[in-house]
């Protein structure tokens, strides 16, 4: 926004041309800002006079390099100004046409002004009019302007398309006009002649960008010039203006493709797997082009060790962290793992990375729990890139600090401000310290939206190197942003008064009923006066008054419109514009918001899949499902990640038209919305919302950055709400400066330093009192001592001092005071000679749970005694095994089996002591009704066979709260399987799990608890098949178990998992387990057998792929096609003719796939059950 | 159905060399006005110069649409003069270029249809005048085939004659007029809202002309990318002019006379100028034109 509604953005712009003819700069600004205010009416357009201002400024940019009074500004400008109107004008009333050119115009003019995703932005507005379903002569007027619309919106995919059966219908017509020998068959000189000519341009300059060839750049250049030389035919202006623009864009275009970008030495493969997965980049925008040419310190360049990148949301940072990814692999040894607190961030990760690896020929890791069992937890090491949390890493390492770094060569850190934050942050903040002094350490690239203090994070970062060579940093960011506040309007001139009886509590005499309504105070630029604009009537409160206007929370009576439901109704109106996410405090909250927004809308088909998905899942009376018919969602951490999943998806996909989500690290939604409601008390707050948590600034910072979805829409609008009239000063809220924005360590907060000072006083006469603290971040610090002193001390390579690893933690290195480092310090030599006299074996064991201290005592306590146990229920087998062994051979080890463990477990009351410790209680708490119920005991142990046995979650609330209400039993369900099944209870249980087989091992057993209980109850599932299925990229834990319980059944080892599946091929998968659309998807990526097609194909070799024949009739061969997957029919067919003879086989169905989108010409023959693939000669 | 067949009115045309101009008498008005225009009718009200007319322009417009390729517009003008359908492919072939402006029928379609006439009989009266002492044409484009309903625009660069690399531009806005006895329609009334159009539609197809035709000669270069340029700043090198057909018996005697009122921000000598082209039953004259062209489909 500010950069076009500046007044000295548009002097610039009009440059000295202001007259009869142009507005003068202030007046074009006011226009531009009532323009901006109509974007949120209903009916928003642009005045005549406007939109012929930003066609003159469009033209005033024609000027070229080298004439009289060329000024690059000027032109920037003016091209900037022009294309934000002529964007804004699509939102009106034109004709087909029209709209072409607007669009176009304002494409060219943001690719020009450095606002690429802008440019695709618009092309999304119009891509309707891109046509490929009429006949040519009914649109060779605009053929050229469609062909230049597609390109300039650089979806690939469909430009494919389009290039696909334009230069299909041209051929067609070529070979018309030649049907006999002595005939051209040309359409140079005819009224097809400039259309063709751009469209065959258009297609290679794709060529270029996808492939990387220098002569398909020239082709166009050629091509280009023919048609503004008027040398393929006169009469067409459009194609004229369009080839103008795209032989200037061309250079440009070039140089801003991977192709050109990429360090010297990178193999194309690399340029090639970005322009061809999904979401294709065939240029880089503006920060990412500077991130690539950086000289020093370029995160890109595999010596570089270490860098922050610092830019803002919507800058195209994960797209940062994707490149630097895959440069590593491609020129550099090691592992990659990326690292992201926000689980949605990093879902948002594996789907982009997918595809990307994919055509590199690398692996994706499939997600693993949080907490490792074992050797087999810490994954596959030989995958390429592993995807996972803090925890998870942190976990791996307090396995085996030495093996879970084994072969890394990066580490990316997304979203790394988040150190700064209690809890999990310190965890974020302890990996960082502790990765930085391994012995083993590997290269280290952090990310963040949110850095205020770049320069001394750098310098901690990487102290050998000047700060500005260790950070990267840029302010451009893709959609402009609109500021508003929303809050309670009274229609203080409607309310209505009666006599009341005097109560207790309300004294007044008077009720006073008062409707309601929303404020919007709109203000598109800093300079700008805010624009107030009210809705109609939405809802009415009463007080009791003592004297007029008496209103307060106090004097307010019960029953009245919550603020909450005024901003629903608004964010509900907002969906006509885009997708909204109202950002609240609580998962209760969320519900609520998003069941008001549903009051206002109608039922939506579009989520139709959603639903069906959401009524498998949770049950058809979950809230969720009923607030999804209408297309809106809530997102929170009691829900199932495949429900959030399920739900970011939908989202993406625009299935959904709100969703409200809480702000918590964990759990927030990581993509981006066109409005962004922040319903939150934020840092600095007086007038707080009860009871809220306030925002920091970098998470509202994060949340701001949600709004405007690059390279989706051109404007994102972010609106605070107030629970009363704002002031002007609430705008400045919205855009938190570096000082609010830096990030320390959370054990710098005045409350954690009140902590450790009570930590300090018990531990003052007795050491020992570490080992007590509990539920506060001084417990997590002192784990966290206790472990990486137990573990620098244990690596051999270690030349490390023991406290290294606490020392360079941010918290103290960045501490400004000296004492506050002394006193941590000082605490952490107290834990560090605890750990000194503590048994080696004893020590180790407690650094390996991820808990506090206390809690790792007492589960090593348990263990003990469990072990115990176990050892007395089979020393006869240990006995036995002693005697009829020779000397010097190992035990065998037996593992019992899941039931065996769980009823060892339920017998030694296990779970439940588990529920109490601190890092679990307070889940697993059931009530008969959701407002004041009383509790309810649901068995924990029975509830896991039930869980295990993969019961629908309708069954198990049917099963556990049979007399509770069945949508608020639904919603405990979920609750419950999630925040205790899914993380505290797997967590806790595995870390005793392992305790105890630890010292079964250590005190020669040959018994084990089966060591994967923990991922059994964390998925839900009971075989080995189910548990290999949802460890390997599968979510839907009823696919899992259906398949799972078939392959049991045939005594399929679970290592063979992937061929059984592969081998039922896509009839054998509907007609036996009836997948959704989203399960095939799933189901195709873990059975895909790994080949490099393209690359094969580029080398001009003709791969073959086999053919699920069709087994009613005699093979066929012949020239084939292939028809794309659909919803009624999930396969990759083939056609040989009009007859369909077949369909890819499963395991090659993604990649076949990629090769139809990468829009190289092919040529295709079935012969023997085998599809050749060949690349096709191209032509014009 | 044109009355004369296309091989009769082809052979009218031919005598005249198969210039528009020679059948129209060209005079110039309102002098003495800011904006003097220009009165263009038939100079022979005989059934046989209107087919000519009707024949040069579809000759014209298939001739500009085929390229002039031998085999295509040879394919058509073989089948429309020969008075032969066409079949099968070769149909196919001159169908590809005959639609959309002249596919459908519906007083819409028909509108449209005038209106397009309406820029060839602009576009050919104007490119056919002879070269004038102090300048000569040095772009003037076909009328586009995106036809709307609004009229079109156009352009006249001049290169100007005696000086190194001058030129001069006029912006022209094309517009029909169908006089309706039902409604209170004038004349007067179709040109104000032409100057209004100028300044709207008029800077869109400016703004693209500037790109568009900026490349097509060095020494133009400079002068075509800076249209926009020269026109808000109402140079005396950029001039705008508004043309209207309509039937003849509707040309008004005096016209134009208050154009400057309308469009004021263009003061200097000559800066704008009118063209009024009287025809006939205008309607009928673009039918007839339809006619010839899709007589061979």
């Amino acid at each position: 926004m500010e950069r076009t509604l500046d007044l000295q953005v548009l002097t610039h712009a009009l440059g000295d041309h202001s007259g009869a003819i142009l507005p003068t700069p202030a007046e074009l600004l006011n226009l531009l800002t009532q323009l901006e205010i109509d974007a949120l009416r209903a009916d928003s357009g642009v005045p005549e006079d406007v939109l012929n201002t930003a066609w003159l400024l469009h033209g005033l940019a024609a000027v070229s390099p080298g004439a009289a009074d060329y000024n690059p500004a000027q032109v920037r400008h003016a091209f900037a100004v022009s294309a934000h109107v002529l964007d804004l004008a699509l939102g009106g009333a034109h004709d087909d046409t029209e709209r072409l050119k607007m669009a176009f115009a304002a494409q060219a003019g943001y690719r020009r002004c450095e606002q690429d995703p802008n440019a695709t932005a618009v092309y999304r507005a119009v891509e309707r009019l891109v046509r490929t379903d009429v006949e040519l002569p009914d649109h060779v007027e605009t053929l050229a302007l469609e062909a230049g619309v597609a390109f300039l919106g650089m979806d690939r995919p469909a430009l494919t398309t389009a290039l696909r059966a334009w230069r299909r219908q041209l051929a067609q017509l070529r070979t018309l006009l030649g049907r006999h020998f002595d005939r051209p068959d040309t359409l140079a000189g005819t009224m097809y002649g400039p259309a063709e000519a751009v469209v065959n341009a258009v297609h290679h300059l794709h060529q270029h960008l996808a492939f990387g060839g220098p002569e398909d750049l020239d082709i166009a250049v050629q091509l280009l010039g023919r048609v503004v030389g008027q040398q393929v035919g006169s009469g067409d202006l459009l194609a004229r203006w369009v080839a103008s623009h795209l032989l200037e864009l061309s250079e440009d275009l070039s140089a801003s493709s991977l192709y050109n970008l990429l360090p010297p030495g990178t193999p194309p493969a690399v340029a090639r797997t970005f322009a061809l997965s999904s979401p294709p980049v065939l240029t880089l925008w503006p920060p990412q082009r500077k991130l690539l040419e950086l000289e020093r310190g370029n995160p890109v360049d595999p010596a570089t060790p270490r860098s922050l990148i610092s830019v803002p949301t919507s800058a195209g940072k994960t797209l940062m962290a994707q490149l630097v990814i895959c440069a590593h692999l491609a020129q550099a040894s090691g592992r990659v793992l990326y690292v992201s607190p926000m689980r949605s961030l990093g879902r948002e990760m594996r789907q982009a990375l997918r595809g990307r690896l994919r055509l590199l020929g690398r692996r994706l890791a499939a997600e693993l729990p949080d907490f490792p069992i074992g050797e087999r937890g810490l994954g596959n090491l030989n995958d390429d890139v592993e995807i996972l949390t803090p925890e998870r890493l942190m976990h791996m390492l307090r396995h085996d600090p030495v093996e879970a770094l084994d072969g890394v060569g990066l580490i990316v850190v997304d979203e790394a401000h988040h150190m700064a934050r209690a809890q999990r942050g310190f965890v974020l903040e302890g990996l960082l310290a502790f990765c930085q002094v391994h012995p083993g350490a590997p290269r280290l690239v952090l990310l963040s939206a949110a850095v205020g203090n770049r320069a001394s994070l750098a310098s901690w970062l990487d102290p050998s190197r000047p700060p500005e060579e260790v950070y990267f940093s840029d302010t451009w960011r893709g959609p402009r942003r609109l500021h508003g506040l929303l809050s309670p309007h009274y229609m203080r001139d409607r309310v209505e008064r009666t006599a009341r009886k005097p109560t207790k509590k309300a004294r007044g005499r008077v009720k006073a009923v008062v409707p309601m309504a929303l404020r919007m105070a709109l203000r598109p630029t800093t300079a700008s006066k805010p624009t107030v604009l009210l809705t109609r009537e939405l809802g009415r409160r009463s007080y009791a008054e003592t004297y007029p206007g008496d209103w307060s929370r106090e004097t307010l009576l019960a029953g009245g419109t919550a603020s909450y439901r005024l901003f629903a109704a608004g964010a509900a109106y907002l969906t006509t514009k885009g997708s909204v996410l109202v950002v609240v405090a609580t998962k209760k909250e969320a519900r609520n918001t998003a069941r008001a927004i549903t009051e206002h809308l109608e039922e939506r088909a579009e989520a139709e899949s959603l639903v069906t998905y959401l009524s498998e899942t949770l049950g058809s009376e979950h809230p969720l499902v009923s607030c999804a018919r209408k297309g809106v969602a809530y997102h929170h951490g009691a829900l199932p990640d495949d429900v959030l999943e399920a739900v970011e998806d939908a989202l993406r996909a625009g299935q959904l038209l709100a969703i409200a989500s809480t702000s918590t690290l964990t759990d927030g939604v990581n993509l981006p919305v066109r409005t962004v409601i922040v319903h939150h008390s934020i840092s600095g707050d007086f007038l707080s919302y009860e009871r809220q948590r306030q925002m920091s600034d970098a998470e509202l910072l994060n949340a701001v950055g949600r709004a405007g979805r690059a390279g989706r829409e051109s404007e994102g609008w972010i609106l605070l709400t107030r629970p009363v009239t704002p002031a002007n000063a609430d705008f400045d809220r919205l855009a938190p400066g570096d000082d609010q924005l830096r990030v320390t360590s959370a054990l710098l907060d005045a409350e954690v330093l009140e902590q450790l000072a009570e930590a300090e006083n018990r531990v003052r006469d007795d050491a020992d009192e570490v080992l007590m603290l509990a539920g506060t971040l001084v417990a997590d610090f002192v784990a966290y001592v206790w472990f990486t002193v137990d573990a620098l001390g244990s690596m051999p390579a270690s030349n490390s001092t023991p406290l290294k690893a606490v020392e360079n933690l941010p918290a103290l290195q960045l501490v400004e005071d000296p004492q506050e480092r002394a006193r941590w310090l000082s605490l952490a030599e107290k834990v560090a000679a605890v750990h000194a006299v503590t048994s080696p074996t004893t020590r180790r064991r407690w650094a390996t749970t991820g808990t506090s201290l206390f809690s790792a005592r007492n589960l090593d306590e348990v263990a003990r005694w469990l072990a115990g146990e176990v050892r007395a229920l089979t020393a006869h087998r240990d006995e036995a095994q002693w005697e009829g062994d020779f000397e010097g051979w190992p035990l065998a080890v037996e593992e019992w089996s899941l039931r065996r463990t769980l009823d060892f477990l339920t017998q030694h009351n296990v779970l439940d002591m588990l529920l109490r410790l601190p890092e679990v209680e307070g889940n697993w708490k059931f009530t008969d009704q959701e407002h004041r119920g009383k509790p309810l005991q649901v068995p924990v142990s029975q509830a896991i066979t039930d869980w295990i046995s993969g019961m629908p979650i309708p069954r198990l609330a049917q099963r556990w709260l049979p007399a509770v209400d069945r949508v608020w039993a639904l919603e405990q369900t979920v609750d419950n399987i999630s925040g205790t099944f899914e993380h505290a209870l797997s967590w806790t249980l595995g870390a005793l799990v392992h305790l105890v087989n630890t010292r079964l091992g250590d005190a020669g057993s040959s018994t084990r608890l089966h060591p994967e209980t923990s991922w059994y109850l964390r998925h839900g599932v009971d075989t080995a098949q189910a548990l290999k299925l949802l460890t390997s990229g599968i979510t839907s834990r009823r696919l899992a178990h259906a398949m799972g319980s078939v392959a049991a059944e045939q005594r399929i080892p679970s290592a063979d998992m992937k061929e059984w599946v592969t081998a039922w091929q896509m009839e054998g998968w509907i007609s036996l387990f009836g997948p959704t659309a989203r399960e095939i998807d799933e189901l195709l990526e873990y059975v895909r057998q790994p080949r490099d097609l393209i690359g094969e194909l580029m080398a001009d070799r003709t791969p073959l792929v086999e053919v699920a024949l069709d087994p009613w009739q005699e093979p066929t061969a012949g020239e084939a096609t292939l028809v794309r997957p659909s919803p009624n029919s999930p396969t990759l067919s083939v056609f040989v003719g009009q007859l369909w003879a077949g369909y890819i086989q499963v395991q090659h169905q993604v990649d076949v796939l990629a090769v139809l989108d990468s829009g190289l010409p092919l040529s295709l023959y079935l012969m023997n059950g085998q599809l050749t693939i060949g690349k096709a000669p191209s032509s014009g | 159905m044109a009355s004369i067949p296309a091989h009769d009115a082809q052979r009218r045309a031919d005598a005249v060399g198969g210039r528009l101009t020679a059948l129209f008498d060209r005079s110039r008005k309102g002098i003495e006005q800011v904006c003097p225009w220009e009165l263009v009718v038939f100079n022979d009200l005989s059934e046989a110069a209107r087919a000519a007319a009707a024949w040069i322009v579809a000759d014209s417009v298939m001739k500009d649409r085929t390229g002039n390729q031998p085999a295509a517009y040879g394919l058509w003008r073989n089948a429309v003069l020969s008075g032969t359908k066409l079949a099968g492919d070769d149909r196919a072939e001159v169908l590809a270029f005959a639609i959309p402006v002249f596919k459908a029928a519906g007083e819409e379609a028909t509108n449209a249809l005038i209106g397009y006439v309406g820029e060839w009989l602009w576009y050919l009266t104007t490119r056919e005048l002879p070269p004038e002492a102090d300048r000569t044409i040095e772009i003037i484009n076909s009328p586009s085939g995106t036809v709307t309903d609004s009229g079109g625009d156009g352009i006249v660069v001049h290169r100007l004659t005696g000086t190194e690399g001058e030129f001069s531009f006029r912006l022209w806005e094309m517009k029909k007029f169908t006089a309706d006895p039902a409604k209170s329609s004038d004349v007067g009334a179709t040109i104000r809202n032409a100057w209004r159009q100028l300044g709207t539609s008029g800077a869109e197809y400016l703004a693209m002309m500037s790109f568009a035709d900026k490349h097509l000669s060095k020494d133009s270069h400079a002068f075509v990318s800076t249209l926009v340029r020269q026109w808000v700043q109402a140079a005396p090198s950029s001039n705008a002019g508004v043309s209207v057909a309509l039937d003849e018996t509707a040309v008004p005697q005096q016209a134009f006379h208050l154009s400057h009122t309308h469009f004021p921000s263009h003061t200097h000598d000559g800066a704008l100028a009118g063209l009024i082209i009287g025809i006939d039953e205008l309607g009928e004259f673009a039918k007839d034109v339809r006619s010839y062209v899709w007589s061979a489909l």
